[in-house]
C-alpha cells in the first residue's frame, strides 16, 4: 500500500501554481491595461480560487479521495481561458478553445462526488463522453470562426482558423448548442438517479453537489444558448461574467461537509458517555449508528477459524462490499469485527477508527455475546436434528421388525397350526396339545413384538396422522380416555411424533399413579403451533421432576423450541400441556 | 366346486404356508407377490376371495382393494401382521369385506367370509 505522503506529493506545487494563477487573474486586466469592472473581476477570481484551494485542502485531508484533485482541476480549468487577456494569437486561441473545459470538469466532479470515483460504467462513459465533446467541440469550433468577422476588432487572430465561413459556422454552432443541452440534461439525469439510489449518510454526503447541480446545469444551458444565438452584450456579461458566482456553492458546500466531518467526531464523545452509562445487550449497533451518523450501519463478527460471519443476534450474515453503495471496514487488526456501512463513510476512516477505539471493549463484549448466541442456535438446531434422526431410526427399526421377525413369527404360527391340525387328524392328542401351547406362545410373542414396534414408532401415526393415532392411544388406555380435539391437517413429522409420545407417556402415568376415573386429550392448533393437553380427574400431586419419562419428553419438546408443563395440585387432577411450534 | 383363493403377499414363505394350510382344507390357491401381480391374477383366475396384504411394494393393499372391488369382483380380505387399528380408519373406509390378522388365517375364517358374501 502506498504511503499517504505519496498521494499528497503534488499538493505544494499545485498550491504555488494556484496562488500564481489567482494573483495573475486578479492583476492581469490592470497590468495589460484592459480594466474590467471590479465586481466582475472579483467573481472570476473567487470562482477559480475557491475551487483550487478548497480542492487542494480536501486533497490534503483525504489523500485517497480524488474529489479534491478534481475540484482543484475545475479551478485551474476555470483560470485557463483567462490567458486570453494577453493580446497575442496563441493565448487567444488557447482561451477560445478551452472556454468550456471547466464545465466538463464540473460534470466530472458532480458525477463522481463524493468519492471522486465513478460508481458505474455508465457514469464512467458519460464522463469520458463529456470530456471528448467539450475538447473536440472547443477545437472544432475554432476551425471556421474568425472573431473579426463577428465584429471583434480588438481580438487577436485565431491560430486554428482554416477558413472563414460564417454561414457554416453558424450552423455548426446551432448543432453544438443542441448537443450540449442534451449532454447537460444527461448528466443531470444521472445525478437524480444517484440521489434516488442513496439513503442516509450517502444522501447527506451527496447533498452539497445535488442541491446546486440544478442551478449550475441551468446556467450552463443558458450560456450555451446565449453563445449559439449571439446574445447581446449585457446578457452575455450577466451569464458569463456574474452568474458563475453560483459555482462557488460547490467548493463551499464541500468545505462545510469536510468541516462537519470534524464535528462528527464529537459524536465519539457522546458514544463514550453512552457506553459508560451501559447499553442494553444488542444495543451497541444503535449506539454506533448514532455515532457514525449512518442509520444503515451493521455489525458482524467472524466465527473463529472460519470465513463465516454472524450478526449480534448470532445469525449468519453475508459480508460483501459488492453491495451497491455499501462498504465494509474491519474494526480490528485480526479482522474479526466488521462494520458494513454506507460507502460515504469510507472517506472518513479517522471517524470509523475513533468510533472503533471508543467502543473497543463493548465490541469485544458484543462479539462474545454474538458467539454465545450462535452457539446456542447451533445447539438448538443440533438438538432438533438429533430428535429427527432418532425418529427416523425408530421408524426404520419398526419397519425392520415388521418385515423380519414379525413375518417369520406369522409364518411359524401358520406352520404350527397346520401341524396342530395334522396331529389332531392323526389322533395324536399329546402332540396336538403341545402344538396348541406352541401356537399360543407364538401368538403372545407376536403381540409383544407388535407392542414393542408400536412403542418405537406407531404405524398409525405415519399412515393416518395425529388424530387417528391419538384415538388409537385413547382406545388402548386403561383409564377411560376421550379425545376431544385434533388437528384436521397433517403436521411436520417431528411435531406429530412428539405430540404422540407426550400423550402416550401422560396416559401411561394416568394409569399408573392418578387413580383417575377419566382422562381427556386435546390437540389443537394455536398461534402457528400445536398445543397438546392431557387432563385427568385423579388425585393430582404429581411431581414432574420425578421419573425420567416426562423429563425426557420435556427435553424432546424443548428440542423443537416448545415447552412442557405439568399442573398437578393435590386432589385437583393433573394437567400435562405441551406447546410445540410447527416450524 | 372348491373356492379359489388368491393370496397376495410379498413374503414367499408366508405364501407357501398359507397355500398349504388352505389347500389342505380343499381350497384352490393362486399367488401374487405384489399389487400389479394381484390385478393380473385376479383377472385370469377369477378368485372367489383375495387375501390381500396391506403393506405391498409399489401399490399398497388399500389401492389394490379399491381396484379389485366392484360388482362381480372377488371378496377382498385385507391382511397384515399388524392390527387393523394400526391403520386408523383406513381399513374400515376401504371397500374390503374385512380384515384378518395374518397369524389368524385359517380355513374356517376363510369359509366364514365366503359364507357372509353369499
Amino acid at each position: 500500500m502506498k504511503a499517504l505522503w505519496s498521494f499528497r506529493r503534488p499538493i505544494p506545487l499545485l498550491g504555488v501554481l494556484g496562488v500564481v494563477a489567482t494573483v495573475a487573474v486578479a492583476l492581469a486586466p490592470t497590468l495589460v491595461g484592459a480594466p474590467v469592472p471590479p465586481l466582475l473581476q472579483a467573481v472570476h477570481v473567487l470562482v477559480g480560487a475557491s475551487f483550487v484551494f478548497v480542492g487542494l485542502f480536501a486533497w490534503h485531508r483525504r489523500p485517497k479521495n480524488r474529489t479534491g484533485a478534481i475540484m482543484a482541476g475545475v479551478g485551474f480549468a476555470w483560470f485557463l481561458p483567462h490567458v486570453g487577456i494577453i493580446r497575442a494569437a496563441l493565448p487567444f486561441t488557447i482561451a477560445a478553445a478551452s472556454a468550456s473545459l471547466y464545465q466538463a470538469v464540473v460534470a466530472h466532479l458532480a458525477l463522481t462526488y463524493p468519492t471522486g470515483r465513478a460508481a458505474t460504467r455508465l457514469e464512467r462513459r458519460t464522463i469520458a463522453g463529456v470530456y471528448a465533446w467539450v475538447i473536440a467541440g472547443g477545437i472544432a469550433g475554432q476551425l471556421l470562426w474568425d472573431p473579426r468577422a463577428y465584429g471583434c476588432r480588438g481580438c487577436s487572430s485565431n491560430l486554428l482558423l482554416v477558413t472563414n465561413d460564417r454561414a457554416v459556422n453558424d450552423r455548426i454552432s446551432m448543432v453544438t448548442t443542441v448537443v450540449t443541452v442534451l449532454v447537460v440534461l444527461t448528466v443531470m439525469g444521472l445525478l437524480v438517479r444517484r440521489w434516488l439510489a442513496v439513503q442516509g449518510r450517502g444522501r447527506r454526503a451527496f447533498g452539497p453537489v445535488f442541491w446546486v447541480a440544478g442551478p449550475i446545469a441551468a446556467l450552463f444551458i443558458a450560456q450555451d444558448i446565449a453563445e449559439g444565438v449571439n446574445a447581446s452584450q449585457p446578457v452575455a456579461r450577466a451569464l458569463f461574467g456574474y452568474a458563475p458566482i453560483i459555482l462557488v456553492a460547490l467548493p463551499l458546500g464541500y468545505l462545510v461537509a469536510l468541516l462537519r466531518s470534524r464535528l462528527d467526531r464529537s459524536a465519539v464523545g457522546d458514544l463514550v458517555v453512552e457506553l459508560e452509562q451501559g447499553i442494553t445487550p444488542g444495543g451497541l449497533t444503535g449506539a454506533l449508528r448514532r455515532a457514525l451518523g449512518d442509520p444503515s450501519a451493521t455489525l458482524a463478527f467472524r466465527i473463529a477459524g472460519s470465513d463465516r460471519f454472524i450478526d449480534p443476534d448470532g445469525l449468519g450474515v453475508v459480508m460483501s462490499a459488492q453491495i451497491s453503495q455499501r462498504s465494509v471496514t474491519y474494526l480490528d487488526e485480526g479482522r474479526t469485527t466488521a462494520l458494513q456501512h454506507d460507502r460515504a463513510l469510507a472517506d472518513e476512516p479517522e471517524l470509523v477508527r475513533a468510533v472503533a477505539a471508543a467502543a473497543h471493549l463493548a465490541l469485544q463484549n458484543e462479539r462474545l455475546q454474538a458467539e454465545v448466541k450462535a452457539q446456542l442456535e447451533e445447539v438448538r438446531a443440533s438438538r432438533a436434528r438429533i430428535v429427527k434422526a432418532g425418529d427416523e431410526e425408530r421408524r426404520r427399526v419398526e419397519r425392520d421388525l415388521h418385515d423380519g421377525a414379525q413375518q417369520r413369527l406369522v409364518t411359524l404360527s401358520l406352520a404350527l397350526r397346520m401341524a396342530q391340525e395334522q396331529a389332531a387328524g392323526d389322533r395324536n392328542g399329546a402332540l396336538a396339545a403341545t402344538l396348541a401351547e406352541a401356537v399360543e406362545e407364538v401368538r403372545l410373542a407376536l403381540w409383544e413384538l407388535r407392542e414393542l414396534a408400536r412403542g418405537l414408532h406407531p404405524t398409525i401415526l405415519t399412515e393416518a396422522g395425529l388424530g387417528p393415532a391419538l384415538e388409537s392411544l385413547a382406545e388402548r388406555s386403561i383409564v377411560p380416555a376421550r379425545v376431544e380435539d385434533t388437528p384436521a391437517e397433517r403436521l411436520p413429522a417431528p411435531v406429530e411424533a412428539t405430540a404422540y409420545f407426550v400423550v402416550s407417556e401422560a396416559l401411561a402415568n394416568v394409569a399408573k399413579y392418578s387413580e383417575a376415573g377419566s382422562v381427556t386429550v386435546r390437540a389443537r392448533r394455536q398461534d402457528g403451533g400445536l398445543v397438546v393437553e392431557v387432563r385427568d380427574d385423579g388425585v393430582g400431586g404429581a411431581d414432574p421432576a420425578a421419573g425420567s419419562g416426562l423429563r425426557g419428553l420435556a427435553d424432546r419438546v424443548a428440542a423443537l423450541d416448545g415447552m412442557l408443563r405439568v399442573e398437578s395440585p393435590p386432589g385437583g387432577g393433573t394437567l400435562v400441556v405441551a406447546e410445540i411450534p410447527c416450524v | 366346486m372348491s373356492a379359489t383363493i388368491l393370496i397376495v403377499d410379498d413374503h414367499s414363505s408366508f405364501r407357501t404356508f398359507a397355500r398349504r394350510l388352505l389347500e389342505s382344507a380343499g381350497f384352490r390357491v393362486v399367488e401374487a407377490a405384489d399389487g400389479e401381480g394381484a390385478l393380473e391374477a385376479s383377472a385370469s383366475s377369477k378368485p372367489d376371495l383375495v387375501l390381500l396384504d396391506i403393506q405391498l411394494p409399489a401399490i399398497d393393499g388399500f389401492e389394490v382393494a379399491t381396484r379389485l372391488a366392484g360388482d362381480g369382483g372377488p371378496v377382498v380380505v385385507l391382511t397384515s401382521s399388524r392390527e387393523a387399528s394400526d391403520y386408523g380408519g383406513r381399513v374400515a373406509a376401504s371397500p374390503a369385506a374385512g380384515f384378518l390378522p395374518k397369524a389368524e388365517i385359517s380355513p374356517g375364517a376363510i369359509s366364514s367370509f365366503l359364507a357372509k358374501a353369499r
